[in-house]
């Protein structure tokens, strides 16, 4: 990105409208400092913005959010099975390991996916401008659950028989934390096919996260999510298989894994927010069948995709599959070329689940 | 005017007994959570002369309530109080649980609200909540049970 040290002054007093306006159709200098000047502005959704106009995959994002070096800032609380947030603080960034496992693991998890996030989109933390990480461990008595609030995210100890405790999988965390990544950019709405995207979002990072950590390639990988958190006994690997969704699970307690892995059978629902866990299998697939057709290590190429996708200012909060499906092409189209093998994996990936992408994204 | 006192007092005037409650039955479903589907809970709560009692889909779960406990209930779910106890969502939790209440009346007429965790608390809502970990506690301490 060549440096610009000074800022058409009248663009300071343009509402941000005019200056997209200006940055997408201006000459070369007006859309520069229409992008500067829109940069100055410290909204979450401004780097998604530069990023794009700047012909955004040129331009480290980093670099267009203006961040310093990036710092870990990790703080654990222990809500000793009361369910009051945040808790007492046990340990906080740089401090020595503890004697409580669950502690450890969200510092260490939390660490593993801001490092993930950094190293492969060059993202710092989950605003892209270093926002503090905060965890809450012990959340409840034998509570079954995890869970962002907008602000942090929370885990509870499980109740031993069927889910040993929600810190043991790492793409757990790296699900939850994503949740804010997500709310930092497209904040994809908690309902229905976007709240489905919002799901699948945190599903996919989340494994790429876990895969990054064991170093391994998209056909090595097991593509579960929560693997680690159910207990010996459980009919069932995992919560849910972005390889087969549908399949995870067959349990007398839990029941069977009730994921699509294609349109045809999408399941309409109110529960569960318009069943944003349950159809959140159908963009997982898709997932899955671009980073296994491309092969190799899953975040380089299909993960780059969905994150660049994440980023797209067209994203709405309203998206819903078809119309994040047309911007997957769209942005495997503008990074790796059009018609190439990226492309067509993306496309194939969503002919097969059942998805239809518009041909002037699919050209 | 002693007269018309006495009659108003057989006739069960509204000085003599609160207005009995239309509320027969209470469905709830809890849905949601990281865990989606594999977390649901379904139980139902049913009025009638002896009191109010509930209990689960898919478990053999029932408890009696406390004569207080089902009378305040009653109250809480009263169409007319449900409209209070519908509290808009803050919008922000991720992978929190849904709760949605069906209320049924001696009308036949079913009056509904959902309500998500993240929501302020209301006193039907909480109860609800409990109510639910109970239910699935149960299904998870069931397990530990020899299976006939
Ligand atoms: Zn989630």
């Amino acid at each position: 990105m060549r440096s610009i040290n000074h800022r058409n002054s009248i663009f300071c007093i343009l509402p941000p409208h005019i200056l997209v306006e200006i940055a997408k159709n201006g000459t070369k200098a007006q859309r520069e400092a229409a992008v500067l000047t829109l940069g100055t502005d410290h909204t979450i959704r401004t780097s998604r913005l530069s990023f794009s106009l700047l012909g955004g995959l040129q331009v480290p994002h980093m670099e267009a959010a203006g961040a310093a070096t990036p710092q870990k800032q990790r703080t654990i609380y222990d809500c000793g099975q009361s369910q009051n947030l945040p808790g007492k603080m046990v340990r906080s960034e740089g401090d020595a390991a503890v004697a409580d496992s669950s502690v450890n693991e969200a510092y260490d998890g939390l660490g593993d996916t801001f490092n993930f996030y950094f190293d492969a989109y060059q993202r710092n933390s989950i605003d892209n401008r270093g926002l503090p990480m905060k965890a809450s461990v012990h959340f409840g008595e034998n509570y079954d659950n995890a869970f962002w609030n907008g602000q942090q995210m929370i885990f509870g100890d499980g109740d031993k028989e069927i889910f040993t405790g929600f810190t043991a999988s790492l793409d757990v965390i790296g699900h939850e934390l994503t949740h804010g990544v997500t709310g930092s950019e497209a904040n994809l709405n908690y309902q229905g096919q976007s709240g489905a995207l919002n799901e699948s979002i945190s599903d996919v990072f989340g494994s790429l996260v876990k895969q990054k950590k064991l170093n391994q390639t998209a056909d090595v990988a097991d593509w579960l999510i929560g693997a680690g958190i159910l207990a010996p006994g459980i009919a069932g690997t995992a919560l849910r298989s972005m390889k087969a969704p549908g399949t995870a699970y067959n349990d007398p307690t839990l029941g069977k894994d009730p994921q699509p892995a294609d349109m045809a059978h999408y399941l309409k629902t109110t529960q569960d927010n318009g069943g944003v866990h349950i159809n959140s299998g159908i963009p997982n697939r898709a997932f899955y069948l671009v980073a296994t057709a491309l092969g190799g290590y899953a975040w380089l190429k299909a993960g780059q995709i969905w994150y660049d996708t994440l980023l797209d200012p067209r994203l709405k909060a309203s998206a819903d599959f078809a119309s994040f499906a047309n911007l997957t092409a769209i942005n495997g189209s503008r990074r790796y070329g059009s018609g190439g093998v990226e492309q067509k994996a993306v496309l194939a990936a969503w002919k097969t689940v059942g998805v239809t992408v518009s041909t002037s994204a699919a050209g | 005017m002693w007269l018309i006192l006495v009659c108003l007092l057989v006739a069960g005037g509204p000085a003599a007994k609160k207005k009995a409650s239309p509320v027969m039955q209470i469905k709830f479903v809890r849905s949601g959570g990281f865990a989606g589907a594999a977390t649901n809970v379904a139980g139902t709560v049913e009025f009638g002369e002896q009191g109010a009692q509930v209990h689960a889909e898919a478990t053999d779960y029932h408890r009696e309530l406390a004569p207080q406990e089902g009378e305040q209930l009653r109250a809480d779910a009263d169409p007319g109080a449900l409209a209070n106890a519908a509290v808009p969502a803050t919008g922000a939790v991720r992978d929190g649980y849904q709760y949605d209440i069906a209320v049924v009346t001696k009308d036949g007429k079913s009056h509904s609200l959902t309500l998500r965790q993240g929501d302020k608390a209301t006193r039907l809502g909480s109860w609800i909540q409990d109510e639910a970990e109970k239910i699935w506690r149960y299904r998870v301490a069931a397990r530990k049970l020899p299976q006939p």
